[in-house]
Formats: structure tokens, sequence, C-alpha cells
């Protein structure tokens, strides 16, 4: 996927919406040169400065890129807790915790700025096997976040300590809402001790379903606060990343994590389940990992795990008269499949067959599924998809949201695309 | 603040057409249960009560509110400790004890639909035999309720571990303020509910989040899907005992540095050791001045390895005696000691100032050293039996609620001891929430565009406010005051929120 060049406006304009994503590292729609403030401080003063002008005025959509923001403030290691700018990159900051034996614990690619995984509010890999639908979503690593509001003002809400219930949890509000109210600039997060070791292993299977037992079976059987990860992957997408060649179509993916011994017990146990078991290198199972865990599917489409055999068939189905290539996976105990691939083109209209593909595969999922599209494309037509797949169904909601965005952002500074309806007059 | 009610006896009529006659209380000694909650030294009587049985009736009873600026006050079991169920300003408080219905477990994928009113306990009590259990286990869960908890993000001694109740709650059916009913996660069918809905993970701000904790302010729960978790094949509990205080907070620091994650941390200080060994002999140790209780759970070899690292930092921090416990009954009997600290106050005072505050775990040897102090230099009881492994610290000041002088000194050295909290890097409350014992001490934590922020908040839910009004925010914090200077008003005699014996901490 091209990434657009990134120019430092020297002056940015005076009135300006500003398109922040949750790829604000990595703009897609950027039509424009990236706006790259070093500060919040900057961006603030960009915001003040549009306070004053008139916001019926049309305005130019201006990508703004957080990457500069990436410093690690404080690590308090014996709190396991720390203070870091919103920009910074999960590998950054897992290098730096690993000093004193803490993570983050995300398999997402080491690129991926924290922002994102906030403002996405992703279900990142590493998720574990249980708990299942309460499993550890990044808003639950959240203990306090600086936020930069429309009118310039930034303000703080939670802290540092574990628990806290003094006020309004402003942080609820700013994650999964891509940016739509106010832009995170630092976060307080609690860590964990990461685990000695890392295992890793493939446990091949010959369909969907019989992946989704195994994996029910695991879950049951072998409930471990060892599990990090436990996915169904096609083989068109183990083999290139493992090198390894496959017979079987489908192969469960299980990462875990503790003291060696606990894991050479834990991969002898998944041999029990499948003679074929593969134990996998650091140098093959991260790759990998990065790739189903990377925050940017085409789509995340969420059922629950009662369902999950259902769903990742119904996708799969689906997926077999795409004239375009493009393949699932699914994560069992949260309930939901993902859709990769890329688009057919970056800039132009998209194709008239990749709408109608798309339009079946929403017919078929709804309503018993839920499908987001989360990689927006600048061609008008798809935002009728994107509309049908992502806005909320429940007027009361939309009526909440419109508020809550009137009373935040009136006059829509923050172009939010992945939470489409705030980037519209209603 | 508000407009004249309508008169008593239309007013009544009004709302008995909507939940029927016998579910509407008006009279003074009805109301006089709705006087307060746990903070049972402050008193405000509702006007009315009215006792609704679905979301479309409280709806239509905020509706009503709406039209004749009346301010209405949601309320489960009324056990909450920081007065967020009172009727500061009189109004109608809508009772949620008719929501207490288990509608459906799902064990397959883990969670339950039950209704606002269902006592936590009772959910717990309903799960047996499933393997699963309903997590946040607030010491008042044998009374409230499950709205109560969401309304006040409800902790416990588990949750070190098992996190609170916004990290148990999928999907919250709510009536929002201006009436409307909605689910705060998407739905296709919402009504009746279908297995396929609502699911937790949805686009849009996390308003399932953000309407817990919020103490009634942004719309009022009936209904709730909550997740379920597994219950833990192995556990295992220690009650160790100290030589100092210090050496225990030191031995909490160490073992959650260095990657042991109880279920449960507990911490006793010397004179609540002493306390409970008068009054229930206990047989501590001789030179026992702290005692932890900390529990292990999860799969059999997880707990083993935990175990032999806590044995190590007991040891390692001077551990004077550790008694161990596997079986149920054993686990019991240790967990007395806990169970009966509050109850051994009782011998002391009849009454107890309890606060709420959390600061980073590093910190406890230094702050308890300066809440011992600050008891001395006021000339109080002061006994602390608190969450260690969060930093959540209950300091427990204990009075005579007829000994005016006494009384005045328990709300100096209670402010004190927010002040250090608070410098330490903490903050106000970890889990009885905010109400109107601690909103005029916000400004002490936050700053007057942080707390416009939060007014912000309240009036994209609220523009009316009149959802549990006089709450959280500082007083003059209201819509259309936003980014004004915000001037804190110390907490004063005429203003205590006082809890007595036998309250949940």
């Amino acid at each position: 996927m091209a990434t657009p060049t990134t120019t430092t406006l020297p002056a940015p304009p005076a009135d300006i919406t500003l398109q922040l994503s949750a790829r604000l590292a990595k703009p897609l729609l950027a039509t424009n040169p990236v706006f790259s403030p070093t500060t919040p401080q900057a961006l603030a003063g960009l915001l003040r400065a549009c306070q004053a002008e008139d916001p019926a005025q049309p305005r130019t959509a201006v990508p703004t890129s957080l990457a500069p923001w990436q410093a690690l403030h404080h690590h308090w290691a014996n709190d396991h807790t720390a203070r870091m700018d919103s920009g910074i990159p999960l590998g950054t900051l897992n290098q730096a915790l690993a000093k004193h034996g803490q993570w983050l614990p995300c398999l997402a690619p080491p690129t991926t700025p924290l922002y994102t995984l906030l403002a996405m509010d992703t279900l990142p890999l590493a998720a574990g096997l249980t708990p299942t639908l309460a499993g550890r979503y990044p808003r639950q690593w959240l203990l306090g976040m600086d936020t930069l509001y429309a009118d310039g003002t930034v303000a703080t809400s939670g802290g540092r300590v574990m628990k806290n219930v003094s006020g309004f949890d402003m942080a609820k509000l700013h994650t999964g809402s891509m940016g739509a109210y106010g832009v995170i600039t630092h976060a307080n997060l609690r860590l964990e001790s990461h685990p000695q070791s890392l295992g890793a292993a493939l446990l091949p299977v010959g369909t969907i379903a019989d992946g989704i037992a195994l994996a029910n079976r695991l879950r049951t059987q072998h409930p471990s606060e060892q599990w990090l990860a436990c996915e169904l992957v096609p083989s068109l997408l183990t083999q290139p990343h493992t090198g390894i060649g496959l017979s079987l179509p489908w192969q469960l993916l299980v990462i875990v994590g503790g003291t060696r011994p606990a894991i050479t017990t834990t991969l002898k146990a998944l041999q029990q389940q499948t003679p074929q078991v593969l134990a996998l290198t650091p140098a093959q199972w991260q790759p990998l990992a990065h790739t189903i865990a990377s925050p940017h599917p085409l789509a995340i489409v969420t059922g629950y795990p009662s369902d999950i055999a259902h769903l990742s068939q119904v996708i799969d189905d689906h997926l077999q008269t795409s004239p375009y290539p493009l393949y699932s996976h699914s994560r069992p105990a949260a309930g939901m499949a993902f859709i990769r691939g890329e688009y057919p083109t970056q800039r132009g209209p998209l194709p008239d067959d990749w709408h109608h593909w798309w339009q079946g595969l929403q017919a078929t999922l709804s309503p018993q599924y839920h499908c987001r599209i989360t990689q927006p494309h600048p061609c008008p037509r798809w935002q009728t998809v994107i509309d049908t797949c992502n806005l909320p169904n429940d007027p009361a909601m939309l009526s909440l949201c419109a508020q809550l965005k009137h009373q935040f952002d009136p006059n829509h500074r923050f172009l939010s695309p992945l939470y489409p309806i705030t980037g519209r007059a209603y | 603040m508000f407009t004249k009610p309508a008169p008593i006896e239309s007013t009544t009529t009004a709302l008995a057409t909507i939940v029927g006659d016998a579910f509407v209380l008006h009279r003074p000694e009805a109301l006089a249960t709705y006087e307060c909650d746990a903070c049972v030294l402050v008193k405000s009587p509702p006007q009315w009560v009215v006792l609704p049985q679905s979301a479309q009736q409280v709806s239509r009873v905020i509706q009503w509110c709406n039209a004749n600026q009346v301010p209405y006050i949601a309320r489960g079991a009324g056990t909450g400790l920081s007065g967020g169920a009172i009727a500061k300003h009189g109004g109608v408080i809508i009772g949620l004890s008719r929501f207490n219905q288990i509608e459906t477990v799902d064990t397959h994928n883990q969670r339950a639909l039950v209704g606002a009113g269902v006592v936590n306990g009772h959910l717990n009590n309903h799960l047996a035999g499933t393997g699963l259990f309903f997590a946040p286990d607030p010491s008042s869960q044998s009374a409230s309720t499950i709205g109560g908890n969401i309304a006040e993000n409800a902790g416990g001694i588990h949750c070190l571990k098992y996190g609170v109740t916004v990290d148990h709650a999928l999907s919250l059916e709510v009536v929002l303020p201006n009436g409307n009913i909605m689910w705060t996660q998407p739905t296709s069918n919402p009504n009746p509910p279908s297995p396929h809905s609502p699911h937790p993970w949805a686009p849009g701000p996390n308003l399932t989040g953000l309407l817990t904790g919020s103490e009634g302010m942004l719309g009022v729960v009936t209904r709730a899907w909550v997740a379920l978790t597994p219950r833990p094949k192995q556990v295992w509990v220690a009650l160790v005992s100290f030589a100092h205080a210090n050496h225990a907070a030191a031995c909490v620091a160490s073992l959650m540095a260095n990657g042991v994650t109880p279920a449960a941390l507990e911490f006793m200080d010397a004179f609540t050791v002493k306390a409970v060994n008068e009054a229930f002999d206990m047989g501590f140790p001789e030179g026992c001045e702290a005692i932890l209780l900390v529990e292990l759970d999860g799969d059999t070899d997880s707990v083993a390895h935990q175990q032999t690292q806590a044995r190590h930092w007991f040891t390692q921090h001077a551990a004077l005696a550790i008694q161990e416990a596997t079986t149920e009954a054993d686990r019991t009997a240790l967990w007395q000691a806990r169970k009966k600290s509050v109850a051994a106050y009782g011998r002391y005072y009849p009454a107890f100032y309890l606060h709420d505050c959390v600061i980073p775990r590093s910190q406890l040897a230094p702050v308890l050293e300066k809440i011992v102090a600050i008891g001395n230099a006021h000339n109080v009881c002061v006994g602390n039996v608190f969450h260690a492994g969060d930093g959540n610290l209950h300091p427990n000041i204990l009075f005579d609620p007829k000994d005016a002088a006494m009384v005045e000194r328990v709300l100096q050295a209670g402010e004190a001891m927010l002040r250090v909290c608070l410098d330490a890097g903490g903050t106000l409350s970890g889990e009885h929430g905010i109400g109107l014992e601690k909103n005029e001490y916000m400004g002490w934590l936050y700053s007057p565009d942080d707390l416009a922020a939060m007014a912000q908040l309240r009036c994209a839910f609220d523009p009316n406010n009149l959802a549990n009004p006089g709450k959280v925010l500082p007083s003059g914090k209201g819509c259309g005051e936003n980014h004004t200077q915000h001037h804190t008003t110390p907490m004063t005699m005429d203003n205590p929120l006082f809890t007595q014996s036998g309250a949940w901490i």
C-alpha cells in the first residue's frame, strides 16, 4: 500500500478541518501535505487560531500526524504504570518498558502508534482465551489521558492509580471515537510483567468448523492464563510468513507466555490434541502475529463465540466469490473475524464489482452480525457502503452522538473518517 | 435552581398514571426510607418515590420530570457510601428494585442479561454450578444491586485481578435524560434481546464505559449484559503477620513489582490488628503490627509458581508468621480477620468516617506513616484496613458523633489525609464514588479545564441538569458554566458525611 509523502507544513492554513484518524501516522486519504505538529501545544495554537474564523467557510482538510509525539515521559516501574505521548509506536514503548521486565501486552506491529490502539479501541492479539468478551481492550489499560479539544484547551481525566472513580471517565469518550471529539495527546497506562518466555505453535485443521471446535476444546479443557492468542488463519497467510509447507487449508495459531517449563508443558498438551502440531520460532510467528494483529483490516465482523463457526464460514464462502485477493481470519474466543486485503485502486473510483461484492457481503451478514469497515476509501460511492456498515442503527444513539459532537466539536474541526456520522452536518 | 414542582396531589396522580398507584410513595413515613443512602448523617427526602418495572415507565417518568423541571435520582439498594442516591434537591427517586429479573445466562458466551435491581450476590448464587461468576464483589454484594454497582463502578476485594465493574459491563439499557431508551452498544434486535446482540465491540465512543461510574447523572440504567468469568481451578490464601507496617507495605510493592498478581491483597494496620484480636481473639503472633491477606487463584501451575514467589517475598520482608489455607473452610477462617475488622472498631467508638483515596502502591509506606501522624496530630483514632494491591486506602477515623469537638478534628484529619494522598499522585475515590461527599474536593484534583470538559459531557447528555443534580461536579459546574473559574468549598460542620459501623468497605 503506497504511503503518501509526509511534509511538515511551514505555516498551516488558519482555518482548517483536521483530518485526524486512526492512521495519523499514515494518512491514506492524504491529498494535501501532512501537518506534523511538533508538540500538542503547536496543535493547540492552531486550533485556537481557528476559533476566530467563520466556521461556515469552506475549509481544507489537513491530514495531521502525531508521529513526532513519541516520548515516554515516566515509567513508574514499581507501580506498573507509565505516562507517554500518544504517538509513541508500540515497539518503541515496549522496548523501553522491557528494561524493567514490563510490557503493554499487545502483539500488534511494532510501528503501530499507541494512538491507533486507543482511538480505534481494537481488540489486539494477546487478548488471551479467557475472559472472552470482556477481554483485554486497550481501554482497560488506560488509567488516564490528556485530550486536546477543538477550542485549543487540554483537559486531563483519570490519573495514574489503579482504581479511580473521581469524576466522569472522559477517556471512555475518546477510546473508539477515531478522534471525533478531541485529540488524545498523552496517556497513562497500566502495564504488565512480561512473561519469562513466549512460545507459539500451529495446529493444522481441514475445515473452519474443525478449527473452531479445536479452539473451543482448548478453551474449555485448558483454560490457562498462559494463553495470549488463539487465531484461526488460512494457509495462504501462514505459509509465506512461516515458510512451512502446509497440507491442510487452515491452522490454529496458538501463542502462550509463561515460564519456559510451563510453555513446554503447554506445547506437549497441544500435541495430545493434534499430533501434527508445529512449534514455531520467533522469526516465524512474530511476522504472522503482526499481520493478523494489524489494526488496519478492511473490515471487522463481530458475532459471539457461540456463532463464530457459522460467521467464519459465511465470510469464507463469500470470499470465494470475490474478484479480488482478499482473505479472512477468526478470533474464536472473541467471536470476531477479520477481512484483509488491498483496495484495487488507491485514488480513482472503485470498480463496480468491488461495490457489488461488498454490498452482497453486507446483505449476507446483516442483521445477525455487525460488519464494520475500518479502511475508508476516497471513492465517494464507497461512502454508502461505509454508512451501511458503520452507522449505529439506533436513532437514540445517533441523536446522542450528534449531541456529543455538538458539545465538543461544534465547528467540526475533527474529521473522523472511520466514524462517518461526525464528518457531516446533521 | 429548580422551578417549584407541581402540587403534591396532582403530581402523585400523574406519576401513578405511569407506574400504578401502589408504586408511588409520597407520605412522609414512606419517604423516610429514602432520605439517605449509606451516608446516614446527610438526609434529604425526596418528594416522591416511584417504583417502575420497565424502561418505558422510567422513560415516561423522566419525560414528566423534564416537563415539570423536577430532579430525579436513580436508586438501587441505597448502599452507596458517597451520598450518590440522596435527593439533595428533592424531586423524584426512581427506585429500581422491581428490575430484579435474571433474564438470560449464556454460559457459552460467558455473559448474562440482568435487571438493574438484581442483587449482586443473588446473581452469583444463581450462577452456582455453571463454573462462572460475576467478578465485581463490593463488600455490600449481599445487598447492593447490579445497577448500583454500575452507577458507582464498584470494586471489591478481588478487583485487583479481575477488574472493577466497568471491566465486566458489556452493554447497558439506559433511559437517557431526554427519555430516549437506548442500548449502549448497537444491536440489531434489542427488544427482546437476541443472543447475537448487543456486542461489546462496536464503533464509536465507549458509551458503556461512560455510563458506568457516572453516578446516574448521564442516564438511568435499567438492564445490563454483564460478563461472567470462569471460576479459578485453584485458590490459595495466606495470612501473613509483620512486626512493622513498613515491612508489610514494602512486601506489597515487592509482590506486585515482581509479577505476582494476587486475586486479593488486603492490609490491616496495628490498630486494626489490636482491635480484631481483642474483640475476637484471633491469636495473632506476639508483636504483630500489620497483616497482609494474600489470595492467589488460577490454574494449578500458575498458582504453584506464584506461591513460591510470594513465600520468597514474605520471608524477604521479615514476616513473623505465615498461615496458609487451600480448603474453603480454612480460607473462610483466615478471611474472618479482615471481615470482622469493622465490627471490632465498634468497641472503641460508635461511628467512623471513611475515606476511599487511591495512591500509587509504591507510596504505601510513606503515606501510611503520614496518615498515622495526622491521626496523632488531631488526636483521633485511625484504623487502616484496605485493598493494598491496588493502593486503595480506607482510613477509618473513629469518633463519637455527640462530641462536636471530636467531629471537628475528624473533619480536619480527613482533609489532611486527602491532601497527603493527592500529593502522592493519588485520587479522591477508588470505588465509593464522589457523590455529594467529595464533589467540592474535585477542584483539588482537577483543573478548571478538566472540570469544564466533564461539565460539557454532562450537558451533552442532560442539558436540563435534572439527572441526579448536585453530585460529582463541584457546585456551579452546570451547563453554560464551562471554562469558568472553579472555587472549592471545603467540607464544613453542617455537611459532614459520616459512615457508621457496619457500612461496607
